[in-house]
């Protein structure tokens, strides 16, 4: 009995392990298919890589290629925006305007003024400034100035030319229609003769830093003016319309000017002259003017806004002559031909008010006054106090509207009222 | 005629020593406002050098306005009018241009 249990277990057993095991054939088979299967694997994951690879560069080469193709274009306006190696720039301010004073009928004006920059190294440059301006029927060309300067080391500049005179600081600094708080010049620095607007010849200049503070002067030597001998409204007055010489000797003067810190300047100009035409009695007659200046511009926390406070006086001393008008006047006239004049103003900005209405207006007001000369003939010494209220639409653009109280000491009074809109570029 | 060009005298005598009175004021008042506020970075020097010089005469203009070859002409130009010393000219240029 036992033994045949035996064999049906052993019979069972190899049966069993029959059905699990297989064949070599089989297992050949089956190895190589595996083998097949493992190679595919392989081809395909490579591919894939390759695939992918070729995939991301392709798109990298369109990217690239397309920046390079925009370099290109952005290289080729660049290119043809470019004016040489010159810096040039035109800038200038164009103003117009209106005004309404007691001598004269009421009008509208309008006067264009460009300035022409160029830079050809970072020593050499050349500035020249046109003022175009409305006449009677005609339209008037000037040429303010027309310099060429060169900076010689930190410390000199030269530059010849017609220049604006480095007398004092309005005619430097202020003159423009949008740096002007006002729409008018103050009456010393009209053409009356006074202070010179600008000076034909050479002039030297710079700047001194010590420690924190500056030292800035300059020395000029040029035409100088002429004497004005013919008309009665101006005799004895200086002409700095001298274009040409009307004499061998030259004028000549400087400024001094101190800033203590950044936000003072105080300064002194002189200015002297022989103004009598070559071969004329008035030959030897000697011209000197000189006085002082200040400016003080700064933000006041205290005050929510910024304050420009400006000074500026100038007194002239030409020598005591005969006028006789070319023989028409018997006998001579003569006088003691000093004069003297100036302004000071006070502007303030509310611009640091948090109101962006306020911090767009400006108030200002100037006292300015002219001296002439006493025994003058027609001379009428003059005060003047001059409101503003100014908006600025753009820091570069300004409407100024302003009210002159003219205060002469004889004669008629002129008050009038003035509204012009500027623009600087 | 001699009493009131005397007055006059007395007048601008007065208003040059009260605009100088007032100077000193202000710059009284700032001098003491601003003791707690120097501060030593070179960034800060340039933007309040560019803010004092060109603030002096006129409004300061974004440096938007202007190509960097532009301000080059433009602040080599207010060198001259406005006095400023090479490292102003340089600062101010510097950060026109980073700022353009």
């Amino acid at each position: 009995m036992i033994p045949a249990i035996l064999m049906i277990v052993v019979f069972t057993g190899s049966f069993a392990r029959a059905q699990d095991s297989v064949s070599r054939e089989e297992f050949d088979a089956l190895k190589a298919s595996y083998e097949n299967l493992l190679s595919r694997f392989n081809n395909m994951s490579t591919d894939f890589d390759a695939l992918k690879e070729e995939g991301s560069t392709s798109e990298l080469r369109e990217e690239l290629e397309e920046l390079i193709e925009e370099i290109e274009q952005v290289d080729l306006k660049a290119i043809a925006g470019r004016p040489g190696t010159t810096g040039f720039l035109a800038a200038g301010f164009a103003t117009t305007g209106f005004v309404d004073f007691d001598d004269n009928d009421s009008t509208f004006g309008a006067s264009f003024t460009p300035v022409f920059l160029w830079k050809f190294t970072d020593n050499l440059m050349v500035e020249a400034e046109l003022d175009l301006s409305l006449g009677d029927g005609t339209t008037e060309v000037e040429l303010e100035y027309i310099q060429i300067l060169y900076t010689v080391n930190d410390y000199v500049t030269v530059g010849a030319g017609k220049f604006l005179t480095p007398f004092g600081m309005f005619w430097e600094r202020l003159h423009p229609s949008w740096i002007n708080k006002l729409p008018d010049a103050p009456l010393s620095m009209r053409h009356t003769g006074l202070v010179p607007p600008t000076t034909v010849g050479v002039q030297v200049r710079g700047v001194i830093p010590i420690d924190s503070m500056k030292l800035n002067y300059a020395f000029f030597v040029g035409n100088g003016p002429s004497l004005a001998t013919e008309d009665l409204d101006h005799l004895g007055n200086l002409e700095y319309e001298n274009f040409i010489d009307n004499n061998g000797n030259k004028a000549f003067g400087g400024r001094l000017g101190f800033q203590p810190f950044p936000e003072l300047e105080i300064g002194y100009s002189a200015y002297f002259a022989k103004v009598g035409s070559s071969g004329s009695e008035f030959r030897n007659v000697d011209a000197t003017l000189h006085g002082p200046y200040l400016a003080y511009v700064s933000p006041i926390p205290a005050l929510a806004g910024s304050i420009d406070v400006r000074f500026e006086w100038t007194w002239s001393d030409v020598d005591d002559a005969s006028y006789d008008l070319g023989g028409t006047v018997t006998p001579p006239i003569v006088f003691d031909n000093r004069r003297s004049g100036g302004y000071a103003q006070v502007a303030y900005r509310p611009s640091l008010s948090g109101v962006s209405f306020l911090e767009d207006l400006e108030f200002v007001f100037r006292f300015d006054r002219i001296d002439n000369a006493a025994g003058h003939p027609d001379a009428i010494d003059r005060n003047g106090y001059t409101v503003g209220l100014n908006y600025w639409l753009e820091p570069n653009s300004v409407v100024k509207l302003a009210f002159r109280f003219d205060d002469p000491e004889g004669g008629e009074k002129n008050d009038g009222l003035m509204i012009q809109w500027t623009v600087g570029f | 005629m001699n009493t009131k060009r005397n007055t006059t005298r007395w007048i601008v005598s007065l208003s040059g020593l009260m605009m100088l009175i007032l100077v000193i004021s202000l710059t009284a008042c700032q001098s003491t406002a601003a003791d707690g506020e120097m501060d030593d970075s070179d960034e800060m020097g340039a933007s309040e050098i560019w803010e004092r010089n060109c603030a002096r005469c006129h409004n300061i203009r974004s440096p938007s306005t202007l190509s960097d070859k532009q301000w080059e002409t433009a602040v080599m130009h207010m060198r001259v009018r406005a006095n400023l010393t090479p490292k102003e000219q340089r600062l101010i240029l510097e950060l026109l241009k980073a700022g353009n």
